[in-house]
């Protein structure tokens, strides 16, 4: 079908033209917004991101940064520990309690063996299915350590770097009542505590815009491109169809001059 | 008789019929029919999947108490995950959850303790079945010297998951409690099992019944509809005149490339050049493009201008001619499909941080896209055979290049782009290095080793229909000589895939032109066998030891393969009709998967996956037509093209073909080429106007007057 043909059948379609047209920019915009309330308000569907990072130090009472007596490396094998169990609904939840922030949007993941982005686990269908479902949770924890220190690093991933960091910082909180919390129910020792030392205020920033316009396009272009190529195959299938050659003798027109 | 029927036109009662019969199908696609009792069971296409930890722990915790230095043994969760697997506490488990053992899988753990040998040796004895046949599968994980024991499991339903994983908790803890009974192990040296919160689970996939059904039922119902559609034309040309002869072949044009001086063709023959001379994907410009463009990118807007321009200002013969062909329509549904697959999992995506991934997977599938739309439009059919001796001539220098590096170590492609290139060149780090299992990478002109082998393996049937249909003696030495060069360049690579490849396009030769491939390609292989043996020595008995049948099925990167059917699944059926994200599934963060069906599948889901299914199918299927047409130079062009597009369908086995710029850009092209040799308003233009109408119309049925095969 040539360019000329194309443009033809389209003029000659015009409602349905605009039709698609129509369809293809309501389809557009509303994959890109949810409607909410009453009236109805657009409200995107993906959301702008904001991180933060903090850092928790594994340290005895007195600070082994001011200590030359201080001996942390037990601390390496306890954060590695620690690294797993923050992972665990037990923790996920108490970070829900202290950043106000419901449980089930929370999702946590790591430690990982190695840097993440580099792909060396192949995770069987049945790991793979758990973190498929957290998939569209907005709150998202991160957690590493270095194979050699007993440093805690906490990624968050929110809606906006202010949540972000909230979040980041309740895991610290969270971890703190963990760890008080096991030691008050087994009677440990409480001259030598696990010091758990917040190094300081999570840092947060925005990671990219929400993408929203993106979704408007590409959705208004995918629904025109199928609409318009629709429309053109119905068109050409009916012409094939009734192509004069397939006619019977009685559908055929009288004979007359040739048109130039 | 019309009683029955109502008065309603055959055709529509056939339509009825089809979709009827298409519902019944849909419905035994996702219900299986039982008969005591009588009823339909779901088949097993729905999931769900739960997750539980346990902290192996010491008496007096070690997270609270700073006087102990360890954790107690590192190896217990490892120790209990290997208990679990066991047939014995598979057993248990299955009891206390209520199912039958057969139907209870376990295995683990899989984080890194796992022996991962590139060869595997197969047991003699018979394996037990497979893990994805069971219906209740159950992994446990534990990570070397950690103290977490984290159990999965994958059930019909997320409660039956759940089930498990507390039925498989319970069977540890009895087990653990029993044992320190039995060997009276003192209290304080017992470790001890800590819960890590409850146990959660969900459905992975609720309603893929229901969108498989849907989906099926709109197959079937296609089918049907056109069946019934072909036959109303069959049985109105019966009744009919016959058509129309089809305009006599295009007589020669003065200006056909490459005695033209329309820059079009020209500025399309340095864009192959590129293509097949140039790593343009490593060189990074001294200018910011946007969406991660490459050398390619400002090379095909200038070209797209270029176009465009000729397409606004040039009148007459040099005008580009846009002719929308099956292709064409499948081309734009694939690429309309990926973007609505990108749209609607748009808010996981960007929570992901994949959006902007997914975002430039488009842009270079649009540039794909364009580079065909441009050839279609700009080539002329009797200026492709003479774009296929380009194309050999190139990959010819490519190969040669090839055995170059592969003997002394020198890649000339990446090297002298370096030198005489502005931008940087990234070189790649495994250039000239040894793999896992022992082969050289050689890369060439390309990304890839395997990018490499496919490229001019792509190129190969041209050579070859080039051999076969030449009547001149000095050209067909040419060819020959030709295709030694480009298998001798292919087999550098050490890839399976230069053989497995370019076997699936003689095969497509083979079966067109039987006799012809038999009686002059086998005397020439025999020969140039020996020829590429001495250009790349050892090069083919590492491929062919690759492919004996005690090796095949156990290398790693083969057993891979298989190993990601299962391993996909979820996110599969999490998006089974439009996928989670065209190219989404980012091989280094998720797995590497060395079968683009298979991440088509994951990227554009099940009709995504059919487009592209389409592309190959209209490309083929339009081949095919020029094929039988008994055009000479057009026929064994489009012969070649088509077995082109059999190494490229192979190789969607093989590799992520549509991530590697270099095989689907010549992919692009070749299919570009098939449509401007198909394209009927490019063989109208070229062809006398006919003197003599067949029929006149009146204007609206005129308009209607379409010709066979446009569409």
């Amino acid at each position: 079908m040539e360019l000329s043909q194309i443009l033809r059948t389209l003029s000659k379609r015009r409602l349905g033209l605009a039709a698609v047209i129509a369809f293809s920019f309501a389809a557009a915009v509303l994959m890109a917004y949810r409607p909410v309330g009453m009236p109805p308000k657009l409200e995107p569907r993906t959301v702008a991101l904001g991180v933060a990072s903090k850092q928790i130090l594994l340290d005895l009472p007195r600070p082994a940064a001011v200590n030359l007596r201080a001996k942390i490396s037990s601390h390496v094998g306890r954060t590695g520990a620690l690294l797993q169990v923050l992972t665990s609904v037990r923790l996920e939840r108490a970070i829900a309690r202290a950043s106000g922030i419901p449980a089930r949007l929370i999702t946590t993941e790591g430690p990982h063996p190695v840097p993440p982005g580099v792909q060396n686990v192949v995770r069987p269908s049945e790991a793979r299915s758990a973190e498929v479902l957290d998939e569209t949770t907005t709150y998202r924890l991160r957690f590493k350590a270095p194979s050699t220190l007993p440093l805690v690093t906490v990624r968050a991933q929110a809606p906006t770097p202010a949540e972000a960091a909230r979040l980041a910082d309740a895991t610290y909180v969270a971890l703190r009542e963990y760890v008080a919390g096991l030691r008050a129910e087994l009677g440990t020792d409480p001259r030598r505590p696990i010091v758990l030392r917040d190094m300081g205020p999570a840092i947060a920033g925005p990671l990219q815009g929400g993408m929203t316009k993106a979704v408007l396009v590409l959705g208004f272009v995918a629904v025109l491109i199928l609409g318009v190529l629709a429309l053109l195959t119905i068109d050409v299938l009916r012409a094939r169809l009734n192509a004069p050659h397939l006619m019977r003798p009685e559908q055929l027109l009288p004979d007359g001059p040739p048109r130039s | 008789m019309s009683r029955f029927t109502l008065g309603i036109p055959r055709r529509f009662r056939l339509v009825a019929i089809a979709m009827t019969i298409a519902a019944v199908l849909a419905l035994l696609l996702v219900y299986r029919p039982t008969l005591s009792p009588p009823g339909l069971q779901e088949r097993g296409f729905e999931f769900g999947v739960a997750k539980g930890q346990i902290l192996v722990d010491t008496p007096i915790s070690a997270l609270a108490d700073a006087d102990q230095d360890g954790l107690g043994p590192g190896y217990f969760p490892l120790t209990y995950a290997l208990y679990l697997r066991t047939d014995a506490a598979r057993a248990a488990i299955a009891r206390k959850a209520g199912i039958d053992a057969n139907a209870v899988a376990a295995s683990g753990p899989f984080t890194e303790l796992l022996f991962r040998p590139n060869i595997v040796i197969r047991a003699a004895v018979r394996p037990p079945p497979n893990l994805e046949d069971h219906d209740y599968r159950v992994v446990l994980d534990a990570t070397s010297g950690r103290p977490v024991l984290s159990i999965y499991a994958q059930a019909p339903t997320s409660e039956e998951a759940l089930t498990l994983v507390r039925s498989t908790m319970q069977v540890l803890r009895e087990h653990v409690r029993e044992e320190e009974e039995r060997s009276r192990v003192p209290a304080t040296e017992r470790p001890t099992l800590r819960s890590l919160g409850a146990t959660e689970g969900g459905q992975v996939n609720s309603g893929v019944n229901v969108e498989l059904a849907v989906l099926a039922f709109i197959l079937f119902s296609a089918a049907g509809i056109a069946f019934v559609y072909r036959r109303e034309r069959r049985l109105r040309r019966k009744a009919a005149e016959p058509p129309p002869p089809p305009p006599p072949p295009a007589p020669p044009a003065e200006d056909d490339w490459p005695r033209t001086t329309r820059l079009l063709p020209w500025s399309i023959a340095g864009f192959l050049a590129m293509v097949m001379l140039l790593p343009f994907d490593s060189i990074k410009l001294p200018i910011a493009i946007p969406m991660d463009g490459k050398l390619d990118r400002p090379v095909l807007v200038l070209l797209g201008t270029l176009w465009l321009g000729a397409l606004l200002a040039v009148k007459g013969r040099g005008r580009p001619r846009i002719a929308i062909t099956r292709i064409h329509v499948a081309a734009l549904m694939f690429f309309a499909l990926a973007c609505l697959g990108a749209v609607l999992n748009a808010p996981a995506l960007v929570n992901l941080d994949e959006f902007t991934l997914v975002l430039k997977k488009l842009v270079l599938l649009a540039s794909y896209i364009a580079l065909f739309a441009i050839v279609a439009s700009v080539v002329r059919p009797a200026e492709a055979p003479r774009f296929v001796a380009l194309m050999i001539g190139l990959a010819v220098v490519a190969a040669f290049g090839t055995v170059i590096e592969y003997r002394l170590g020198f890649n000339a492609f990446y090297q002298w782009s370096a030198a005489l290139l502005p931008g940087s060149v990234g070189v790649p780090e495994t250039l000239n290095t040894l793999d896992s299992i022992g082969r050289t990478s050689i890369y060439g002109p390309a990304g890839h080793p395997v990018e490499l082998a496919t490229m001019v393996g792509m190129v190969v049937p041209f050579a070859v229909v080039g051999l076969l249909e030449s009547p001149e003696r000095r050209k067909r030495i040419a060819y020959a000589i030709a295709i030694g060069v480009i298998f001798a360049g292919a087999l550098a690579t050490q890839r399976k895939t230069s053989v497995v490849a370019p076997a699936a396009g003689l095969l497509v030769l083979l079966a067109y032109r039987p006799r012809l491939v038999v009686r002059r390609l086998i005397p020439v292989g025999l020969v140039l066998g020996l020829l590429v043996g001495l250009a790349s020595p050892g090069a083919i008995q590492s491929i062919f030891g690759q492919l004996s049948p005690s090796k095949f099925g156990n290398v790693r990167s083969t057993q891979d393969r298989t190993a990601d059917y299962d391993g996909v699944a979820p996110d599969v059926t999490r998006h089974v009709l439009l996928g989670r994200g065209y190219e989404s599934y980012d091989h280094t963060k998720y797995r590497i998967l060395d079968n683009a069906y298979l991440g088509l599948l994951i990227g554009v889901g099940l009709v995504g996956l059919l487009a592209y299914l389409a592309i190959l199918a209209t490309t083929m299927s339009a081949a095919h037509r020029t094929i039988r047409s008994g055009d000479p130079p057009l026929s064994g062009t489009a012969l070649a093209a088509s077995a082109s597009v059999a190494v490229v369908a192979v190789a969607t086995l093989l590799f992520d073909v549509l991530s590697r710029p270099h095989v689907a850009y010549l992919f692009f092209f070749i299919a570009g080429l098939i449509a401007a040799m198909r394209a009927p308003g490019m063989r109208a233009a070229q062809a006398p106007r006919p003197e003599v109408m067949l029929r006149p119309a009146e204007p609206r049925e005129r308009e209607r007057m379409l010709p066979a095969g446009s569409l």
